[in-house]
């Protein structure tokens, strides 16, 4: 089952001779439970590519369909909710909260939508992340790996769609790095979790299930199904 | 240390820096503005208050010179003039003993020569025309000319009729010029030229050691190089000139010191004091509070900055010195704003004081001191430096490694766990999001709720001022009408008495219902003999007896008589026999029994001088005995002559007319039906004003208006004050909340992207915002009860016009808006900031 397409996903920045064509026409697919790695060098639109996909940013044409759903008809206010519930991302920088502690911050798109968090479902990905005995630390209390791991976890929480992962190995050193990703290879073969994750790095890359390759905004190798 | 010359690198980073502050710049040139505001306000109201309290008094004095010699000759004059201590002195004198022209019977007029210093210390330089140059040219004070019939033109004649050692001389005089009479200066002053007095030397010898005689005597006003001291210095300037202070030596020269003078002593005494340095420390820790968050904001939102500048070399007081270089451009620009609002402010300010002065017919002065500027420019700038020192500190503490992870919110983390599972709802989101710089919120909502307590606090003082007591102070009846000297304190006797046909008119009013006449007067003047009485060493006549106010009531103001002790019967008041002693109030109202003479029982024996004679030793000493029924109180402003004498008794108008040959009419107190008070209020203020402009009135309703312009002084000034500290305060919120916002853009990005709507996002500002007001109710209410009930109250118990109520309505009142404005000022700030996109946002961190 698909889960996630764009077609001819275009995303233009500037005007005339100083057009930015930042994509250019992206089409793929990604199927229910996959583990894809987009890869592209720095300028080549994966971040772009992503920010499309988790509806963060409009193109300038074409579409991307969520969970057979196009998100860019949805309106704003419309389109946060959607991403709260069917994307979870983890960024580079993990981006927590600082103010909440650690189980706070996984739970908090499952408050957010006014939800009481499945506790077992929970408990689950705290073990499986190793997290358990951090869950009243605040976030600047924790190490850089912990802290991503904390991201993953609230990234699964809500039982997201798709995970959308953007360098998340980014500020870690490598033997923190093949720990989270070994994690998150873990969490979505053990919670069927479809996960599209954007790296430079070919050897991260090299754990997902697919490879697209991106460059100057378009699909130049790889299979884009 | 090696010296290097580094100013121009930290100059050009300091500015360039400050320039890329702008929205800071602007909060922070508003708060230190608001603050010099502030402080000038207080040096301006304080300075122009000491200022025209002291003019009028010099008017009233009728010099500004420092001190005076009195009656001293021409020689005396040559002997002291050149004292090193005396900075300037005037030469002052008297051509006659009097004038006598008829015109000047209700007011006195003198003639003198005035050199140019006396005219300048008497504030009598003409103002039209010139100063008297030939043999025949006088000038004049206005009201002077025009008693006399004299038209306001120079060259017009005039003649005096001079009293010289009691012999009266006519002499022709022309008009030079004439100025403004003052109205707090009640005696007329005609002035002739040098060569009036070269010529006339002859009739002019000084003989009033001899004779008393005033003609000829010279008045030396003084102006010594400052006010301190100036007993001192007068004595000096006398001793070493030859001459005697001892009033019995045959040198003595009579002195006294210029008591407006003395009255600066009021500007520094313990209680102004106190209260201009709690002034002062307010506004100082009302600065520090915004002024200090505005730097910590800026420094920690720029610490990564700070960070790079020490990694690429920069020391920590170059740093320091970068952020006190920022904090002086602001003031540059921010004091100057202020020191002009401020004295605008203060000086509107300073007529509402004066007002409520005994001083409200002056006029009032504010000059543009210096002192006030340098004084109120030095503490705003004491005020700025204090409250950027610690910011300077962090910023130049910060290490280079730690620079780059400082962010807002993990500045400092004491608790490492936070048990809680429901940190996600907003309103306990918003409260974390509160305790992530705990000293921010706690100096904003201090500074909050400051200007709330001491707005609460001057409702509380405009409403403890006691109607009851402030008018059961000033009026016994409905109405009280008298001659205007009355209301000077300067009833004497028949002349100025009040006239029977008033007291016709007004009894023919319709609506009054009944009046009474109070005699009494110092014409005829009483005395009381009391031999216990060893101490008073004044006010005592060559027969050894006491002088005494005695006071004739007819049955209303008899009736009204308020009894501290004995009986007041009036049956027995009537025989003849009985006496009631009056006893004096302090200002809350509670009798002085020390002050009592005589005891209940006891006989007092009164004496008087009745006759016609123009002195009282002319005049038959009669003796009268009467029993001391009781005590009742002496009502300054109703029942009394207004002078305060140390001997009062009432009698009943019959008995009182009996002892003294031309009863005089003091005044007359009396009671309108209430719905014809307005009506007869404005009958007599058009009576007092064209039929007998010498006659004037107090009444319930001109108290009730000095009453209500007495709160509204308090409110205005107190009111403006916790205007513009409150104004400190929102802008303290507004600066706090807005880069509270600025800071976290990528944050509320990440919480955007992980699916918190925007909706969710203003319930949470909206909610932190609300908290913020929400601890300021509540300190504002606990501080604000409890400086109320501990610090007002004890305070209010200084003030005779006033008794404490609790309140907080004020309070209660502010707050709703505070509210409003906690939920407002984050929503907008938040649309303000909200303009790029999540994307844009996130990226600005990578």
């Amino acid at each position: 089952m698909t889960i996630l397409e764009t077609t001819n996903l275009k995303k233009y920045y500037g005007s005339g001779d100083t057009t930015v064509k930042a994509l250019d026409g992206v089409d793929f697919t990604v199927e229910n439970g996959e583990f894809v790695a987009i890869v592209g060098t720095s300028g080549s639109g994966k971040s772009t590519l992503l920010h499309m996909l988790g509806g963060l940013d409009r193109p300038s044409s074409g579409t991307v369909s969520v969970d057979g759903k196009q998100i860019f008809l949805l309106k704003d206010e419309e389109l946060t909710i959607f991403r709260r519930r069917k994307i979870g991302f983890v960024f580079q920088n993990y981006n927590l909260v600082p103010v909440l502690n650690v189980y706070e911050n996984i739970v908090l798109p499952i408050q957010l939508d006014g939800n009481e968090p499945d506790t077992e479902y929970l408990n689950q990905i705290i073990k499986t992340l190793g997290l358990e005995s951090k869950v009243h630390n605040l976030p600047n209390n924790l190490s850089g790996g912990q802290q991503q791991r904390v991201a993953i976890a609230r990234a699964l929480a809500a039982k997201p769609a798709i995970i959308l992962a953007d360098e998340p190995t980014g500020n870690l050193d490598s033997k923190t790095s093949q720990d989270v990703l070994g994690l998150l290879k873990v969490t979505s073969e053990k919670f069927s979790q479809t996960i599209v994750m954007i790296t430079h790095n070919e050897e991260i890359a090299q754990l997902a299930d697919r490879i697209i390759r991106l460059e100057d905004g378009k699909i130049v190798g790889g299979e884009g199904q | 240390m090696i010296k290097v010359k580094n100013q121009k690198a930290i100059r050009n980073l300091a500015d360039k820096s400050f320039r890329a502050n702008k929205s800071r710049n602007l909060i922070a040139i508003m708060a230190i503005a608001l603050t010099t505001v502030l402080f000038t306000t207080l040096f301006t109201m304080g300075m122009g208050t000491v200022e025209s309290i002291q003019q009028a008094t010099m008017r009233q004095a009728g010099s500004s010179g420092h001190a005076v010699l009195k009656y001293i000759t021409d020689q005396e004059f040559e002997d002291v003039k050149e004292h090193p201590l005396i900075k300037e002195i005037a030469y002052n004198r008297m051509l006659s003993d009097d004038v006598e022209n008829e015109e000047f019977l209700k007011r006195r007029a003198e003639f003198w020569y005035y050199d140019d210093v006396g005219l300048k210390f008497g504030f009598c330089e003409p103002t039209s025309g010139h100063k008297p140059v030939a043999e025949n040219e006088v000038i004049a004070d206005t009201k002077t000319l025009q008693l006399m019939g004299v038209p306001l033109e120079v060259g017009a004649p005039l003649t005096l009729t001079l009293n010289i050692r009691g012999e009266e001389i006519q002499r022709d005089f022309v008009l030079a010029g004439w100025w403004e009479s003052d109205p707090v200066f009640n005696i007329g002053l005609i002035f002739a030229s040098r060569s009036y007095l070269d010529i006339h030397l002859d009739e002019l010898q000084n003989t009033y050691k001899q004779d008393n005689s005033l003609t000829g005597v010279i008045k030396a006003y003084i102006m010594f190089g400052n006010s301190m001291d100036l007993e001192g210095k007068l004595t000096k300037v006398i001793t070493d000139r030859g001459y005697s202070i001892d009033e019995n030596a045959p040198n003595y020269l009579e002195h006294n010191v210029n008591w407006s003078y003395l009255s600066t002593n009021f500007g520094m005494d313990a209680g102004t004091l106190i209260a201009l340095l709690c002034g002062l420390l307010l506004i100082v820790f009302t600065g520090y509070l915004i002024i200090y968050n505005i730097f910590q904001i800026s420094v920690m939102k720029d610490i990564r900055f700070y960070g790079l500048l020490k990694t690429i070399g920069t020391t920590g007081t170059q740093i320091r010195r970068i952020i006190r270089r920022q904090a002086l451009i602001l003031s540059a620009i921010g004091i100057p704003i202020g020191l002009i609002a401020g004295f605008f402010t203060g000086k509107s300010l300073v007529p509402l004081i004066m007002n409520n002065s005994t001083y409200a017919v002056s006029a009032v002065s504010v000059s543009p001191s210096p002192l006030i500027f340098i004084g109120s420019a030095l503490f705003a700038l004491v005020t700025v430096l204090i409250s950027t020192f610690k910011p300077g500190r962090i910023a130049a503490a910060v290490s280079p490694v730690e620079a780059v992870r400082y962010t807002d919110g993990n500045t400092k983390q004491n608790s490492k766990l936070k048990k809680s599972t429901a940190g996600g709802k907003m309103p306990r989101m918003a409260l974390a999001n509160l305790g992530r710089n705990k000293r921010r919120t706690v100096l904003v909502v201090i500074s909050l709720s400051l200007s709330l307590v001491l707005l609460n606090t001057v409702f509380t003082l405009s409403q403890s001022i006691d109607m009851d007591k402030f008018l059961s102070k000033f009026v016994d009846t409905d109405f009280l009408i008298a001659h205007a000297d009355y209301f000077q304190n300067d009833f004497i006797g028949p002349e100025n008495q009040t006239s029977e046909s008033m007291i016709q008119v007004v009894e023919a009013q319709p609506g009054f219902e009944e009046g009474g006449r109070l005699y009494g007067g110092r014409e005829e003047l009483f005395a009381s003999e009391d031999e216990k009485n060893t101490t008073q060493g004044y006010n005592i006549n060559s027969y050894g007896d006491f002088m005494a106010a005695v006071y004739g009531l007819e049955d209303l103001p008899l009736h009204r008589l308020e009894l501290i002790d004995g009986v007041l019967d009036f049956a027995k008041l009537a025989t003849g026999k009985y006496i009631m002693e009056g006893v004096k109030l302090d200002d809350n109202g509670v009798p002085e029994m020390d002050s009592i003479h005589f005891a209940v029982g006891e006989t007092v024996t009164l004496h008087n001088y009745k006759g016609t004679s123009e002195t009282f030793a002319g005049r038959e000493y009669t003796t009268k005995e009467f029993i001391v029924l009781g005590h009742v109180a002496v009502k300054q402003y109703s029942n009394s002559d207004r002078c305060g004498w140390d001997y009062n008794f009432y009698l009943p108008a019959d008995i009182y007319k009996t002892m003294v040959m031309q009863p005089a009419i003091m005044s007359y107190a009396f009671n309108v039906a209430d719905d014809q008070e307005a009506a007869m209020e404005r009958f007599l203020q058009s009576y007092t004003d064209s039929m007998e402009p010498v006659m004037n009135y107090t009444s319930k309703f001109t108290s009730l208006k000095e009453f209500s312009s007495l709160q509204l002084t308090v409110v205005m000034i107190g009111g403006a004050l916790s205007f513009i500290i409150g104004l400190i305060g929102i802008l303290n919120f507004v600066n706090a909340i807005l880069t509270s916002i600025l800071t976290r853009r990528q944050e509320f990005a990440m919480l955007q992207s992980i699916g918190m709507t925007r909706k969710q996002l203003r319930r949470m500002l909206m909610f932190e915002g609300f908290y913020y007001t929400l601890a300021t109710c509540v300190l504002a209410l606990v501080f604000g009860t409890v400086f109320s009930l501990l610090i007002v109250k004890s305070f209010c118990g200084l003030l005779w016009f006033v008794s404490y109520h609790f309140i907080l309505w004020p309070l209660l009142i502010v707050l709703p808006f505070l509210l409003v404005l906690g939920v407002m000022i984050p929503l907008v700030s938040y649309a303000m900031t909200d303009k790029q996109s999540i994307v844009e946002r996130l990226r600005e961190a990578e």
